[in-house]
């Protein structure tokens, strides 16, 4: 049963990843820095840190289903690695630094953020 | 459009799947040692899956169930997060080494799985 509820949410995050991405790509102005997946992760380390800090309120099942399986499949390090590459390959050091830096820093940040936001608010 | 989506919903739930019984399995009691196997291997195999299906001109279909599907919910970013959070009230020096470890071994990762499977370095953006 825990596995099903993983699957679920991980499926709904996976396919709400890639039409969240391909909105920001279009309404995005053209950069090359991957601004749409660098959103994603903050807004689902933002949502985490909500949530983890909302645990008490919430049974397991909905923490499996809304944690590890929706907001996990959600954000992505494995496309983090490969646009971060991608930078460097084309030798855009200094977007490659902002990028990785500001993904890194700015999830653990904005997941910082969200435990507080949910500590208020609870 | 609902076959991609098909594609990738089975993908990312698949990966997730195996992400919550692989940190199941190898419970980490201080280190975050299972998401950072994790966030290395799901890197490695999206680079070797995108450079694989790029050289051989297979489908987007294929690229969409296993890249975006399967390695994007494999991995994780929010996860990674919790962890650095959470380690940083333990050891600064334990949270600064496993967000080293993350990104260094993620992006190395990468690039052997792009080379291993025979992929000229391009720029795919799974």
């Amino acid at each position: 049963m825990n596995a099903v509820l993983v699957w679920i949410g991980g499926m709904i995050g996976a396919i709400a990843r890639y039409s969240v991405q391909t909105y920001l790509k279009r309404i995005l102005p053209e950069s090359t820095i991957p601004l749409s997946i660098l959103i994603i992760n903050l807004a689902g380390s933002f949502g985490l840190g909500m949530c983890i800090s909302a645990g008490n309120e919430l049974n397991l099942s909905w923490q499996l289903f809304s944690m590890t399986g929706f907001l996990g499949a959600f954000t992505t390090f494995s496309t983090f690695s490969s646009e971060s590459l991608f930078l460097l390959g084309k030798q855009q050091y200094m977007k490659a630094f902002l990028y990785i830096t500001g993904s890194i820093i700015g999830c653990i940040f904005v997941f910082f953020i969200g435990n507080i936001v949910a500590m208020s608010l609870l | 459009m609902l076959i991609r989506i098909l594609a990738i919903g089975i993908g990312g739930g698949s990966g997730a799947v195996l992400r919550y019984m692989i940190q199941e399995v190898l419970p980490s009691p201080i280190f975050p040692w299972s998401t950072l196997l994790i966030n290395i291997a799901g890197s490695f195999l999206l680079g070797g899956v995108t450079s694989y299906l790029m050289n051989r001109n297979r489908g987007e279909i294929l690229q969409l169930a296993l890249g975006t599907g399967l390695c994007g919910g494999f991995t994780t970013m929010s996860t990674f997060s919790a962890e650095a959070v959470a380690l940083m009230r333990e050891s600064i020096l334990l949270s600064g080494l496993y967000i080293e470890c993350t990104v260094l071994g993620g992006l190395t990762a990468y690039f052997i799985g792009q080379h291993v499977f025979l992929g000229r370095r391009s720029g795919e953006r799974g």
